[in-house]
């Protein structure tokens, strides 16, 4: 059952890297955009880049790609296929799930990569700490992609309802607008949409702040996973 | 090859979708080596049916027995003896071939070897190509290969050649004589006759849900599908007034004339053609086919798909 699992994962890895428009938005585009700040902005701004965009990877791959990815896993039957296999759709998902964190890790490293070489730009704090609160954020996404994953019967309304979860947490949670520029009575909603914990972690941990100090993001993600999972088992269809 | 060792056995099998009823009081046995085939219009119930017996559905009454295992309780045990293709090929688009096969057979304790599938199905040169590249034919292969991978006893197929040009068609049928010689039991739907009469040793035939006939396609023409048909070309004008008079005409349009006999109206008309030779042109006789059988069973043609299904 392991070789199974390990042979569909390293599939899943594959088939992802084989879907251009996966690879553009998860891994390119983040890096693209922080090309053009780079070019556009001063070293101090850029410096907060990274934690934002690490933010804007977690929640694309969590809330798009991946619910895509199992919707269209239901609409073509490739689910059902595997349940008439001695394989569970649930190792499917869980290859599905592996492989949107191995590639959100790739796409965080991508990013340290052209942060330092491109830019010169060093983390303050403890890279594997980062690395560990990347992991956190990833989880805690993917399992709230399961939940956008199991709702709908279509590819493309997944899609369209991903997106719609997706945006305002985009613009509202620090990853385009920092949150110091938003005001007092939309911030206290914004402590309600996991992704500003997230910048929050990213930031925090960036900038050299130890675990201690951010308990409570900690707490809030791995409720969210757990959560999450509960609600996706409940709510989702396999056809 | 008559009612050898039965395989399948299903009892007084019902089940409904809501307001739907897909299957109705479905009862019927398969046995070893046997090529059934559950034959109706869309909407008949032929999915509905395979998949109650995959273990993929669940049925509101009635019995299941495939090898003497429920197919819903004992899904597990199930799983390692049958082969399913799914009426839509479930395939990722950008799979290969080769990862497809070697993934398959993965899944199951024992399994083929994924090279020797390819030649056999004729997929070796399209190892490397992904799924979505593959022409319908080859996808259908490809499809026959995983549900063999782990070489079943008995083999689930739906609607496998439908979408198919004949060429390919022909190609799986050989296929699947080679798999019923070496004892494999092949349950398939399709709603194509040609298919059913030409391949299956027994057919069921479907319509809303209930089984209207069940028997060989030779007994099921011969008992339900009476019909000759002639076409014949008239050369000249001198056989005109006789053709005209001649019972069982069912259209005239200028030389073109066709009958529709039973065996004592064939005789008169060949009787008359083989004295006349020469002042006809081309003829051809239809024997009654498993369409006509259909036709008279269901009241109408395979090819109104679902109508009326609310009746
Ligand atoms: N999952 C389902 N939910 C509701 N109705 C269904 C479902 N599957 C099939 N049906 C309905 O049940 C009937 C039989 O369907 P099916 O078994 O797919 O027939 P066939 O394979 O002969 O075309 C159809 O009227 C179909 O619309
Ligand atoms: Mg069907």
């Amino acid at each position: 059952m392991m070789r199974s699992f390990l042979k569909w994962t390293w599939i899943e890895i594959k088939l992802f890297c084989r879907e251009p428009l996966a690879v553009f938005f998860s891994l390119l585009l983040p890096l693209l955009l922080f090309f053009l700040f780079g070019t556009l902005a001063r070293v101090e701004y850029l410096n907060n880049m990274v934690p934002s965009l690490v933010g804007m990877i977690v929640a694309t791959n969590g809330l798009i790609t991946l619910p895509v990815q199992v919707a269209t896993y239901r609409e073509k039957q490739i689910l059902r296929r595997f349940s008439a296999t001695p394989m569970h759709p649930y190792i499917v998902l869980l290859g599905e799930m592996i492989t949107m964190l191995a590639m959100t890790l790739l796409g965080f490293v991508l990013l340290l990569l052209v942060a330092k070489f491109g830019y010169d730009i060093t983390v303050a704090g403890n890279i594997i700490s980062l690395m560990g609160a990347c992991c956190l954020s990833t989880i805690a996404f993917l399992s709230l992609g399961f939940i956008v994953g199991g709702l709908f019967t279509t590819a493309r309304t997944t899609q369209i309802m991903g997106m719609v979860a997706f945006y305002p947490m985009l613009f509202l949670c620090g990853t385009t607008i920092p949150l110091e520029a938003i005001g007092e009575p939309v911030r206290s909603y914004i402590e309600f949409l996991p992704l500003t914990h997230v910048v929050t972690l990213h930031s925090g941990i960036w900038f050299g702040d130890s675990w201690n100090q951010h308990i409570k993001e900690i707490c809030i993600l791995l409720g969210t996973s757990g959560a999450s999972f509960l609600i996706s088992a409940k709510t989702f269809r396999w056809e | 090859m008559e009612q050898s060792s039965t395989v399948i056995e299903i009892t007084n099998l019902s089940k409904s979708y809501g307001p739907i009823i897909a299957l109705q009081d479905v009862s019927l046995t398969i046995a070893k080596a046997e090529i059934f085939g559950v034959v109706g219009p869309n909407g008949a119930g032929k999915t509905t049916l395979l998949e109650c017996m995959e273990g993929l559905r669940k049925p509101d009454h009635g019995q299941i027995s495939i090898q003497g295992v429920n197919p819903l309780t004992q899904t597990a045990k199930l799983r390692e003896f049958v082969g399913i293709q799914l009426q839509e090929a479930a395939l990722p688009d950008r799979i290969r071939v080769w990862e497809a096969l070697d993934l398959y057979a993965s899944l199951y304790c024992k399994s083929q070897d994924p090279k020797y599938l390819m030649e056999q199905f004729g997929l070796d040169k399209h190892a490397n190509t992904p799924f979505s590249k593959l022409s319908g034919g080859q996808k259908q292969r490809l499809c026959i290969a995983l549900s063999l991978i782990h070489s079943p006893d008995i083999l689930f197929l739906d609607e496998l050649t439908t979408g198919l040009d004949p060429q390919a068609r022909h190609k799986i049928w050989d296929l699947l004589r080679d798999l019923k010689k070496q004892g494999k039991t092949i349950v398939l739907t399709t709603h194509l006759m040609e298919e059913a009469s030409e391949l299956c040793d027994r057919i069921a035939i479907l319509d809303f849900g209930k089984i209207i006939a069940l028997d060989r396609p030779d007994n099921l023409i011969q008992q339900y599908a009476t019909t000759y048909q002639v076409i014949l070309e008239m050369k000249d004008q001198s056989m005109l007034h006789e053709l005209e008079a001649f019972p069982g005409l069912v259209l005239h349009q200028e030389t073109r004339f066709v009958f529709h006999f039973s065996d004592q109206g064939l005789r008169d008309m060949l009787d008359l053609v083989l004295r006349n030779r020469a002042k006809f042109g081309a003829w051809t006789i239809r024997p009654p086919s498993l369409e006509d059988a259909f036709l008279k069973l269901t009241g109408h043609a395979i090819r109104e798909e679902g109508v009326k299904h609310d009746a």
